[in-house]
Formats: structure tokens, sequence, C-alpha cells
């Protein structure tokens, strides 16, 4: 027994030594920076903070924006949970996968494939333009809150879908039946028996949901415009543009609180789904469509689905092979229609440009940054899967397994804040170091890797591991046939997360990245910001590159993850 | 002796003792069953003999030689889990060639017995499925191959019929004992179900907290429970404690002649199957009924005697059974007493 706890101990070693340099030490420099301002004590920097106007203004716009957008998320969620939970039709198996879309998809593409479609130059206000013979965009969807809403809609809604409908669909549906044989009416039987039984999978859904608005920031910073500040826009702003660190601090801590909050009610929340009432297998649960109402709603729910979750990203790639008016380049003078200018242009230095490099060479700084973002994630998240994984009941593993999380919880705007007010200076400083960046991308990556290590190592030990043993295998031959094998699915599965969030992620980086390396999300907002078609044709371009290694991305872990072995 | 010899094996997990001094053995060719309620130890007698686990004392033999020190892979055992435990990551074919595989089979080898283990299951097409796409009725088929392929001279199956429904079950059950008679394999079968250990074994090894409660044929061990425990877990409560008085026992159902040898204070049973309403026994049991439930082939009657509730099981047919709240007078022969240790 002392010989393991010994074992678990040194796994966590490197993990743990991790967190505490690179999280606990810049969120507690965050938290020393807001209160050293003060000499009124503790909480003075706070109710100075909240007694301010404008502060205030901030956080009720958070709250604000963020219940409302839940709130749409779950209009729109719920009934597609039920699709996808009770019935089986052709090209599910598609739908649930394009599903998956918005989850690797960087916020900055996601803003540039709205802008494509619903911007003064996206497809809808220019065709409205030509038909009506406008001078002037109709719709104002840029820099409005429901911009703001759409996109968050367009983000969350799988995580609804999921959640929710992974849970419904191995509800008893005869339960259901039950309470209509003891005379419940349809509405009785939802309001009695189905939401009832769905209320935790419901709760930590929403929960998430809301942890993920209120945190929002990307999409904020570029669908909301200058009009439009959350808690997370507001710390950039005093962080970039005005320099206010303490002030930026005082906001973090205040977030952070939230957050952390929120987080451990969400993992409460959510470990109640993993043990209740008997689940069914899914034959049981799931029917065809028969009436004409169950088509029609299957029909309708699938096509709102369908427009929400793929119209901004088939815009976005369109109209980065698009010109829709004549555009002076400085190679001439470009006609309408279709083009590869704005991709040939990513990859030339102009003299006037914005970059000391091309906007092309951000993806090679991206690029790079992922790769070593894989390899220190699971350098650090095998073995806390592997302590994990051995014995989840121990102690030790009970305190760190929800530790391990806390990064989760975080927002990324926060990290870089801390990052650039913790290790900018003796005995760390790491102002100019290379990995800076891909530090943070690990810290925010962390999380999924060991979640999706820890259960495909949990399944092989030591059930499978016994069955190969008493089949005649080796311990060697039971590590090359059985751990392998479904570790080195789980592994690709991990990195590929790793390599996904860290070629997207936009919060941390926009703090971190030097003015020289710009990764790609810095690139297009840089591009996105600056008037001009030919910036924005850039910006779409690159965003239509970046869409394309997110979409790579996930069909590598629909791929590589083996059925019924992984979790969120 | 050829085949497994269990001697005096004790397993502890810190307080709880799962073993304490099981012996017994399993001859070439023999189906034995181990039967005992959950938590009785039987799967962690399954994980010692395979190697999985250490025993605090005790040894395993196999023709005589002692298996300790020898790793589970190198045992031939095989062991088929409660949960089947088949590989996620390798379709029918790969589960039920791994064996075959570890034990370095040529391909053709190894064809041809997949093949053969898939027909013997009744599985021949399932080769190329994706193991996640089976019904449970189909993956313990499969796992019953897997253990098969590698021909293990030990088939150890823990509850493999445990997770299925009743109707399944019974089908499986039937189908299992067949293709272990057929292939002359020697297994250990461990249940919590007598039905399932009667229909299927040629012994039975009954256990209760670690120890080996009873051993013997089916026939033996139904007809002549060893104790208490043994006649309570085959369903049989007709039992009471009496005084052997020259040749009579004096107990609280009445007095009646005491088996050979019955000396001093006894336990005893009264089988429910073995009254008669003839007026063809020896002695006499009177009582009062309480309920009848007609069950098919016999009807159980619930009779109060000297406000001691027993239950005896009836021939439906040819004689009108009383009613609830009827007297009634049982023929009994003396000679079925069964004397419990």
């Amino acid at each position: 027994m002392r010989n393991k706890h010994n074992v678990h101990l040194l796994l966590w070693l490197a993990p743990l030594a991790f967190l505490a340099v690179f999280y606990f030490y810049p969120l507690g420099s965050i938290l020393s920076l807001s209160l050293s301002r003060s000499e009124a004590g503790i909480l003075a920097p706070f109710v100075e903070a909240v007694a301010s106007d404008s502060v205030r203004r901030v956080i009720d716009f958070t709250i604000w924006q963020a219940l409302l957008s839940t709130l749409l998320t779950l209009l729109l969620g719920l009934p597609g949970a039920y699709l996808l939970a009770r019935y089986d039709f052709r090209g599910k198996g598609l739908l649930r996968a394009l599903t998956g879309v918005p989850f690797v998809m960087p916020t900055l593409v996601v803003a540039a494939g709205f802008s494509a479609l619903l911007g003064s130059h996206g497809w809808i206000n220019v065709a409205l333009m030509r038909l009506f013979d406008l001078p002037n965009p109709p719709i104002q969807f840029l820099n409005t809150l429901a911009a703001i809403l759409v996109a968050h809609v367009f983000y969350n809604t799988t995580i609804v879908l999921r959640m929710v409908g992974d849970f419904w669909s191995h509800l008893d549906p005869r339960l259901g039946k039950a309470a209509q044989t003891l005379g419940a009416n349809r509405w009785q039987v939802l309001h009695k028996v189905t939401l009832p039984l769905l209320s935790p999978a419901i709760y930590a859904a929403a929960l998430l949901v809301f942890i993920f608005d209120f945190t929002s920031f990307g999409v904020i910073l570029v669908l909301g415009g200058p009009h439009f500040a959350t808690l997370e826009v507001e710390i950039y702003y005093q962080t970039i543009s005005l320099f206010d660190l303490p002030l930026a601090a005082a906001l973090s801590a205040l977030q952070l609180s939230c957050t952390l909050g929120m987080t451990i009610l969400y993992a409460r929340l959510s470990g109640k789904i993993s043990l209740p009432l008997k689940l069914q297998s899914r034959k049981h649960t799931q029917g065809r469509l028969i009436t004409w109402r169950q088509r029609l709603f299957a029909l309708g729910m699938v096509a709102l689905l369908l427009i929400i979750l793929t119209t901004p990203l088939l815009a976005l790639a369109g109209r980065s092979l698009t010109t829709l008016g004549g555009i002076d380049s400085p190679e001439g003078s470009i006609a309408p229609g279709l083009t590869l200018a704005f991709y040939r242009e990513l990859g030339i230095n102009r003299q006037e440009s914005l970059f000391y490099v091309t906007p092309l060479s951000a993806i090679g700084v991206s690029l790079t940054y992922a790769s070593a973002t894989v390899i220190l994630a699971l350098i650090l998240g095998l073995p806390a899967a592997w302590a994990l994984s051995t014995d989840r009941k121990s102690p030790l593993n009970r305190i760190l397994d929800p530790l391990l999380m806390l990064p989760l919880g975080t927002s990324a705007v926060t990290l870089g804040l801390g990052f650039i007010i913790a290790l900018a200076h003796p005995p760390l400083d790491l102002r100019a170091s290379p990995l800076l960046v891909p530090i943070a991308h690990t810290l925010v990556a962390f999380p999924f890797v060991v979640r999706s290590l820890t259960p495909a190592m949990q399944s092989i030990q030591p059930r499978l591991r016994h069955a190969a043993t008493v089949l005649g295998a080796s311990p060697r031959q039971v590590i090359r046939h059985v751990d392998l094998p479904i570790v080195g699915r789980a592994l690709l599965v991990a990195a590929t997360f790793a390599f996904t969030i860290s070629i997207g992620e936009f919060g941390a980086t926009s703090l971190l990245s030097r003015p020289e390396f710009p990764t790609a999300p810095v690139a297009i907002y840089r591009l996105l910001s600056r008037p001009g078609a030919m910036n924005y044709g850039q910006a779409l371009a690159l965003s239509t590159i970046l869409m394309a290694f997110a979409v790579v991305g996930m069909l590598a872990i629909e791929r590589f993850r083996i059925a019924e072995v992984g979790e969120f | 002796m050829s085949g497994l010899s269990l001697t005096d094996l004790h397993k502890s997990f810190g307080p709880t003792q799962a073993l304490r001094g099981i012996s017994f053995d399993v001859a070439e060719g023999e189906i034995v069953a181990v039967l005992g309620p959950s938590g009785c130890g039987k799967s962690t007698l399954l994980g010692i003999i395979a190697g999985l686990e250490e025993p605090d004392a005790g040894a395993i033999f196999w023709d005589d030689r002692n298996l300790a020190g020898v790793p589970p892979h190198k045992r031939g055992f095989g062991l088929m889990f409660q949960d089947y435990a088949l590989f996620p990551h390798k379709n029918v074919r790969e589960n039920v060639a791994f064996g075959p595989q570890m034990a370095g089979w040529n391909e053709v080898a190894i064809r041809q017995r997949v093949e053969e283990a898939l027909i013997l299951v009744g599985l021949p097409d399932y080769g190329e499925r994706d193991v996640a796409s089976l019904s449970g009725g189909e993956q313990q088929r499969v796992a019953l191959a897997r253990s098969l392929a590698p021909r293990p001279r030990l088939l150890m199956l823990d509850e493999p019929l445990g997770s299925l429904d009743r109707t399944l079950r019974d089908r499986l059950l039937v189908e299992l004992r067949e293709i272990l008679q057929r292939t002359g394999q020697t297994a250990l079968y461990v249940t919590h179900d007598q039905e399932e250990a009667f229909s299927l074994a040629d012994r039975v090894v009954v256990m209760n907290q670690g120890q080996v409660a009873q051993i013997g044929t089916p026939q033996a061990v139904y007809r002549q429970p060893a104790n208490p425990f043994v006649a309570r877990f085959l369903g049989l409560n007709n039992i009471f404690q009496g005084e052997v008085h020259a040749g009579q026992i004096r107990s609280p159902i009445g007095d009646f002649p005491a088996p050979k040898d019955a000396v001093g204070t006894i336990t005893f049973l009264i089988r429910p199957d073995t009254v008669r309403l003839d007026g063809s026994g020896s002695a006499q049991l009177k009582g009062l009924v309480l309920a009848r439930t007609f069950r098919g082939g016999f009807c159980r009657l619930e009779i109060e005697i000297a406000s001691h509730s027993l239950v005896f099981d009836l021939p439906s047919t040819g004689i009108d059974l009383p009613q609830p709240g009827a007297n009634i007078l049982l023929d009994y022969d003396p000679r079925d007493t069964i004397q419990l240790l």
C-alpha cells in the first residue's frame, strides 16, 4: 500500500509542479496585485471596482448576455436533444458529427464566419442590396447584441445536444408510458416525469453553457464591437490599451471567484449524471419517425440545426473565394467573381502592411505552437491520467482530480494576464521565451487531455489486462496488444484535442503573443479590425485555412475515439 | 491425480477473509460448479486459480505439479469473465484469435481454430463484426469462443450467464452444457444459481463465507444437503431441532422415529416433496393449511404445525387438496428425515 502511494506521488510530481508554477502562481499574483492597490482593506479594490458605474455596467452586461444566451441555447438545444435521443433516422450520424464542429472551431473563425454571412459585406446584405438596389446594407448585424447571442447559440447548442441528448437516449421510455397508464397526459408526463429525470443533465448543461458565455471573449470582441464589453473583454482593454494592470487584476479576481464557484457547482452536477437510475441501451429507447407530426418536427429541427451550424462556415469559405465588387490590389484591380487573390495575398509581405511578416507565416507560428502544446500536454497529462486510472478512489486522487479541472473554469484572458503579471520579472522572466504561448495553451488543453486519456486507461486495468493474461499473453504482450492499441488511440484523441485547442486559442494568446510572431487567430483579428476589402478578404481566407485544420482535427477525434470509451 | 487440486487455500483482503481453507479436486474432463451466494469468495477463488491473485496460504496443483510461481499466462487455464471483458479495439475474429496468437500457433491453424470456435458457439459469420455492435447474448458467445479457442486445459467460467435475461439464459445453458461436454472440456463453473449448477455440473461445490459447505453430485447435494446453510440455499426450509430419546426424535412439530445413529440434540430437515395424502406413511403430521399455490406440476401448501410454518409440495393431479383454513393429515415416512450437521 505504502509503495503504491509513493508511485502515485511520483506520477503527480510533474503535473502538479506545472500547475503550481503556471496556474496557481500567476493567479496568486493577480490576487496579490489587486489587493496591493488599497490600504483600505482586503475588499476595498473590489468594492471600489463594483462601485464604479462603468464596471457595474460591464458586470451587468456580462451576466445579462450570458443568461440570455443560455436561455436561447436551451430553447434550440432541448428539442434537438429530444430528436437525437428518441428517434433513429437516416443521416443521424452525419448530423451528430456536424454538431461536433462548433466544439473545435476557433472563436475568430466563427466571428469571421458570421461576418461573412451577416456583416455589411456579408452574403445576405450584399444579396439584399443587389436585389432591391439599396445604397446601404439593410441588416445591421455586427456590433449588436443579436450577433453575440447568435454566435453563442452556434457555439453551445452542441453542449445541450450532447449532454442532455446522451442522457435522454439512455432513459427508459417506458417510464413515460407507465405515467400515461397511470392517467397522466402528455404535458403531465413531460412536467412530472421526463423533465425531473432529465434535470441533472439539463442543469449541468445549462451551467456549462452559462460559464462559457460568461467568459466569452473573441466573439464579443469581434462581433460585439466597441459598445459591448464583458468582464473578459474589459480585462483585455484595461491590460492592452489602458495599461491599468491593478484594475485588470481586480476584475480578474472578481471573475475568477465567479467562474470557480460555478465550476465547482458544475462538477457536482455532472457527477450526478453518471450515477443515475437504471440506464437502458439505446436499442430500446429509440424509434423510427412514423407519424406526420414526428416527421415534420424532425425535418424542421434538422433544417434549423443545419442552418445555424453550417451557414456561417459555408459563407466563410465561399466568401474567401469571391470578390463582390472590384478591388484595387497592388497588382491591379480584381474583377468581381471567383478568385484566389486573398489567399495569394496572404503570402506577400507588403511594405505598408501591419505585419513584420506575411500573414501566412502566422499559420507556421500557430503550427509550431500547437506542436509544442501537444508535446507538453501529453508529457504532463499521461502521468496524471495514469495515476487517476489506477485508483480513482484513493484519497490523493480524490483531491487532485478536481484540481486538474480548475483551468477549465478559468478564463483564458485571466490566464494571460496572470502570465503578464507573474512571469515578466525575476525569478521567472519568460517574457521573451517562445514557450510562453504554448505553456498557456497547455493549461487550457490539459483538462481535455486528462479527460480523454483517463477512461481509456481505466478500461484496460485491470479487466482487459487480466483477460489478455489468462489467454496466454505475457506482460510484454499485454502492453503490446492491449495497452498500446487502446491507450494509443486515446493518445491520438488527446493530442488532437491539444492541437485544435492550441491552434484556435485567442484569449490568452491575444495578451501573450509577440508582435513579430502572431498566431493565426491573432492575425485574423488584426486583419478584421482593419478597413478595406483586401484586409477583409485575407481575414476570411486565413479563417478558412484555420477552419480546415479544425475540421480535420475533429474528424480525427471522431475516428480514433473507441466506442463507449471517452467522457467529457 | 490428473487435473486440478486445491489444498487449503486462504486469502484475506484487509480484515475480510475471502477464502478460509478451500480444498477440492477437479478431475480431467469433469465439470465442477462452485455454487454460493454473492460474496462467498467464488470470484476470488477463480482469480487465485488463474494466477491473477496470490493466495495467502495453500497450494494449487495441476497433474500433481505445484503451480506456485507459475505466471497466469503460462498456466494454460482459460477464464471467461462475468462481464466478458472483450477487447473493444478488436473485432470478433481478432478477439477469438488472441489466445492462439499468444500461444504462437501458425496463421493457418489460427484461422481454422477461430472458424471452428465460432461455429461451436453458433456465430459462424460474425468474424468481422465490431464487438460493440453485439447484443448481450452474442457477446457472451464470443467470450466463450475466445476462452475456448486456445484449448485451455481448464476453463473457468465466472457467472457467465449472470447478466442475461431468463429465457436467453435457459437456452444458452443447454448450449453451454453441450459445448463443454462435446469438447470434453475440464471446467470450473462459478454461479449463484442452483439450477445452472445442477443442470451443468458433474459435481457441485457449495461455498459459504469462504469455506466449502458441501461437495457432491447435484443429485446427492439436493437429496442429502449436509447442513442448514446448504438446505436453505437450495430453498429447503423445513428445518427443526429435536432431542433423540430411545430412537425417537422429540421436536416442536411432533415425535417420530429418529434416523439411525442419531443421538442427543440434532438438526433435521423434512424435504417438501416427501409427504403424501394416501395413508401410506408410518408417521403422520397434523396441521392447518395456511395457503395453497398451484405451481403447474405440483401444488405448494403452506402448513402450520404447532405454530411453526412448513412448506410441502404435493402432486396437483389426482387428489383434491384441502382449501386454506382446513385441517390436514400428512403421511410421512420417517426414513426421509435428513439429519443436518
